[in-house]
């Protein structure tokens, strides 16, 4: 047994290494025997707030082309090794970091390993005009298909426009707007690479069926000749003092109204960062939940409601959001949902009332760390937000510790007036069933 | 170690020894199949209640009852309204689903496993005993209506119901497992309590539990505490024969104003016992099941139209459905389904390669390791095992049983199952901005949202 775990005390402790190298990138070896695979994890401190202006998307748009080729690895290779070694991959870009990773069988760890660095250390050599072209036009279409053709799907990007003021670096989305995809050029790639994909702006995290000191050999081997970047200037989005509630309605093709309440919130390792999530949990996961049970079970005035808090490195935001009925105006479900966060603030929730709340996020981290891919992406953040990759080791235990005192005075603090933004989506005029 | 070359993907090791489920099975005095096996790395169970009864059993003018019954059942029971059922799975932070398709009604929970004594009791109470109350029935199905309706605000769900609708016809397989509008109205508590009194019974069903488990006698004997009471037999499912493809190509063209036209080009598959189905697996990872598929790479990675493209061949009871699915850029609506056409004509006219042969191969016994890693994963693949009926070390002959597919027996059971002048196009798009080109490949129907013919 590999994890050593005691539930019942409110623990779940991975045991892992760390060791950084000579240039700088930080390798972190979690050891799990239990089923002969391993996740390659490489996490780069650089996400969509490192764009500069007029160049909204460019951390995404990068993402991809890391896909096309590098020095050694051909130019539509990458997914095929990978596949033909039974294994899976795929990258993500958040605001605050850009990550790629690849869980494969024990024997093929050197793959990833070797896929891995030949981007980090020989990645310019292998771009191209076309492979850019071609990677903006795929990403062009990303956004048709998820955010511009999708009900609802431009609702995110005013919300930020909302709740970060002009220049903030949060204040776009990570998919970026088409004119700044279409700007983007061949140098900009290149520079971009050479500030934020260095070595010391990175994390490897291996976790699995990999015995430590083999892992740390072979991030020597693999990754210990890249040289050291001058050191990436590192961004941090500026909290937002509470002012003023925001306010906006938009139109959409969709025929029922959709109500977004977000607050500004405690960024993911910060103090009442878990206390959020329970409480998120408590107002709107499953069916024993406040929102659900008063908007969906006993007004029956909405068709859905959820609730989450976004784990940023800085600023944090909680949203919820609830979605009409036929026939219900937007305001009632405003109304519900505020009234619901002033019950919040009159006083503590009932002790069963928390403990089940802990009980279905502690479920869901449990559900989250039971896999080597989701665990390494949990050590990658720890590490690269926080400095601390055995934070992830006290998140189960800091949930089980949340109490209702602490419920409510997260909503005190968070969930309030001066730090809300509220917006409608409304049908447009000549809404739904594609006009 | 040697210095690093690195021109050369590095060397695998020896393939890795895989733990495949070995499950042990036992039957409670009422006919319940329990197959169990200890998963504990973690402190979690997953268990799966599995029935053999879907969707296709329902009455097609009440399409949609089955779901209803796996979602009412949650909705209170004999004993407990549905506000203390709530209640109850959200103190024990219980996660609940049901899954229904045609063929099968799955309920699915994940807990800690602290808690799994309650999860049981939970399960038995929800399963055995619902109540079907008439104002709960009356909300779910407005909910239902409610789904429904919202689904008909994107063009992905509504391309994918009418190509369904385009292939079967008036097969089970062509209605919507969750039916329609006009169906779900028609369900009524009797309705329910109907196909729960003959189809929710211990003899034919499996219950599945993998994970943080207590030792077999103990949990039998928990088991019969909880299903005890639970009794009779199952109707049989309907006999159905196989769906048969239809005997020309038809184009839909549904109107939808945006930047992307929603492509679906579908067709009649194979069944899951068929002896084609592991080639017919080969041919999908070929065609579009993997990234590096040819569909993929060409209207991705070399045309850029697209954010993604890909195929699909479920093998089901019957012969299930088989279809290529993207959003491309609108302007290059007809050319994408002309070069969808024609890789599928190619999985025909000519065996594929070995290169795509060895890809297509090693990504699917290869991948095997990963797939029995979390507790989920593999009750997940129990359940596979027990929904199609394949022998209880079915996995363990998997990667041999793929492994023997030639080249050759992928062409021709593409050459069966595929078949470019009677599959179904369905567009939806800015369909007035290309409706004449897309008539070059064939009589083009302009259809609503519904389905319904929409003239012009």
């Amino acid at each position: 047994m590999n994890s050593h775990r005691d539930v019942d005390r409110g623990v779940i402790h991975f045991d892992f290494s760390e060791h950084s190298l000579e240039n700088g990138l930080r390798v972190i070896v979690q050891e799990d025997h239990t089923a002969p695979v391993v996740s390659v994890h490489v996490m780069y401190h650089v996400g969509s707030k490192h764009e500069r202006k007029g160049r909204t998307g460019f951390a995404h748009l990068f993402e991809h082309l890391m896909f096309q080729g590098s020095e050694h690895v051909a130019d539509d290779a990458h997914f095929r090794y990978v596949q033909d070694a039974g294994g899976t991959l795929n990258g993500s870009t958040w605001f605050d970091r850009t990550n790629y990773y690849e869980t494969l069988p024990t024997n093929e760890l050197e793959l990833g390993l070797w896929l891995e660095s030949d981007r980090m250390g020989f990645f310019e050599s292998a771009i191209t005009q076309e492979k850019l072209d071609n990677q903006r036009d795929v990403v062009k279409n990303e956004r048709r298909q998820s955010y511009e053709n999708r009900p609802y799907g431009l609702a995110m990007e005013t919300i930020l426009r909302m709740v970060y003021p002009e220049g903030h670096p949060y204040r776009h989305p990570t998919i970026g707007f088409m004119e700044d995809l279409d700007a983007a050029s061949l140098e900009d790639v290149r520079g971009f690479f050479r500030k934020f994909y260095r070595p010391e702006n990175a994390v490897l995290v291996l976790v699995g069926d990999v015995e430590a000191e083999r892992g740390f050999d072979l991030a020597e081997r693999y990754f210990g000749a890249i040289p050291r970047g001058p050191g990436a200037a590192q961004v941090t989005a500026p909290g937002v003092p509470p002012g003023q509630e925001v306010r906006e309605t938009m139109r959409d093709n969709v025929q029922f109204p959709r109500v977004y309440v977000f607050h500004h919130a405690p960024a993911f390792g910060q103090e009442g960062f878990e206390a959020a999530d329970v409480l998120t949990g408590l107002l709107a996961d499953g069916k024993s939940s406040r929102l659900y049970r008063k908007l969906v079970y006993e007004r029956r005035i909405a068709q859905d409601v959820n609730a989450s808090v976004y784990p940023t490195e800085d600023c944090g935001l909680c949203f919820i959001v609830a979605t009409a009925r036929p026939g219900v105006e937007a305001a009632a479900l405003e109304e519900a949902i505020l009234e619901t966060l002033a019950e919040i603030h009159d006083g503590p929730p009932g002790a069963d009332e928390v403990e089940g709340a802990v009980n279905r996020t502690a479920r869901e981290l449990v559900s989250v760390l039971n896999g080597v891919g989701n665990r390494s992406d949990a050590i990658a953040t720890s590490a690269t937000f926080l400095g601390r990759p055995g934070y992830v080791n006290e998140l189960f235990g800091r949930m089980n510790a949340v109490t209702p005192e602490a419920v409510r005075d997260v909503g005190r603090t968070w969930l309030v007036p001066e730090r809300r933004a509220t917006l409608h989506v409304l049908p447009s005029e000549k809404s739904g069933g594609g006009g | 170690m040697t210095e690093l070359d690195r021109r050369a993907r590095p060397a695998p090791g020896p393939e890795p020894q895989i733990k495949l489920p070995r499950f042990t099975r036992f039957q409670l005095k009422n006919g319940l199949s329990v197959l169990v096996m200890r998963h504990d790395d973690m402190p979690e169970v997953s268990g799966r209640l599995l029935f053999l009864r879907g969707a296709a059993n329902d009455r097609r003018d009440r399409a949609g009852t089955a779901l209803m019954v796996a979602r009412a059942l949650t909705e209170g029971t004999k004993e407990r309204s549905a506000r203390e059922i709530a209640e109850w799975a959200g103190h024990l932070g219980v996660r609940f689903g049901v899954d229904v398709n045609h063929d099968s009604s799955m309920l699915s929970f994940h807990c800690l496993s602290r808690v799994l004594d309650g999860a049981l009791e939970f399960l038995a109470e929800v399963t055995t005993r619902p109540a079907f109350a008439e104002d709960e029935v009356a909300r779910l199905r407005d909910e239902r209506l409610d789904e429904i309706a919202a689904g008909m605000d994107e063009p992905r769900v509504v391309a994918s119901l009418r190509v369904r609708e385009a292939v079967f016809g008036e097969d089970p397989y062509g209605m919507r497992v969750g039916g329609t509008d006009e169906t779900v109205r028609s369900i009524e508590p009797g309705t329910l309590r109907d196909f729960h009194e003959r189809f929710y019974r211990p003899s034919a069903a499996t219950l599945i539990l993998v994970g943080d488990l207590p030792d077999a006698a103990t949990l039998e004997r928990q088991l019969e505490s909880v299903f005890g009471g639970w009794e009779g037999p199952s109707a049989p499912s309907l006999g159905l024969d196989d769906p048969v493809p239809a005997d020309r190509r038809r184009i839909w063209a549904i109107p939808w104003p945006g930047p992307q036209t929603e492509i679906r080009v579908g067709g009649v598959g194979i069944a899951r016992r068929d002896d084609g189905y592991a080639a017919a697996m080969l041919m999908n990872s070929i065609l579009g099941g993997l990234f590096s598929s040819r569909i993929n790479m060409n209207l991705r990675e070399d045309k850029g139209w697209t954010y993604g493209a890909r195929s699909r061949v479920q093998a089901r009871a019957r012969r299930g459905p088989l279809y290529v699915a993207t959003a491309v850029d609108a302007r290059v609506s007809v050319e994408a389904v002309q070069e969808i056409l024609g890789e599928m004509d190619l999985m025909r006219s000519e065996a594929p390669g070995d290169e795509e042969m060895t890809l297509a191969v090693n990504s699917l016994t290869k991948s095997l390791p990963r797939l029995f890693e979390t507790a989920e994963q593999v009750s997940g693949r129990i359940a596979h095992q027990v929904l199609h009926e394949l022998p209880d070390d079915y996995w363990e002959g998997y990667a041999d049983m793929i492994r023997s597919v030639r080249r050759e027996d992928v062409q021709r059971v593409a050459q069966r199952i595929i078949d470019i002048n009677r599959v179904a196009v369905v567009v939806v798009g800015p369909v007035a901005d290309f409706r004449r080109e897309l008539e070059g490949l064939g009589p083009a129907e302009i259809r609503d949202i519904y389905g319904r013919p929409a003239g012009g």
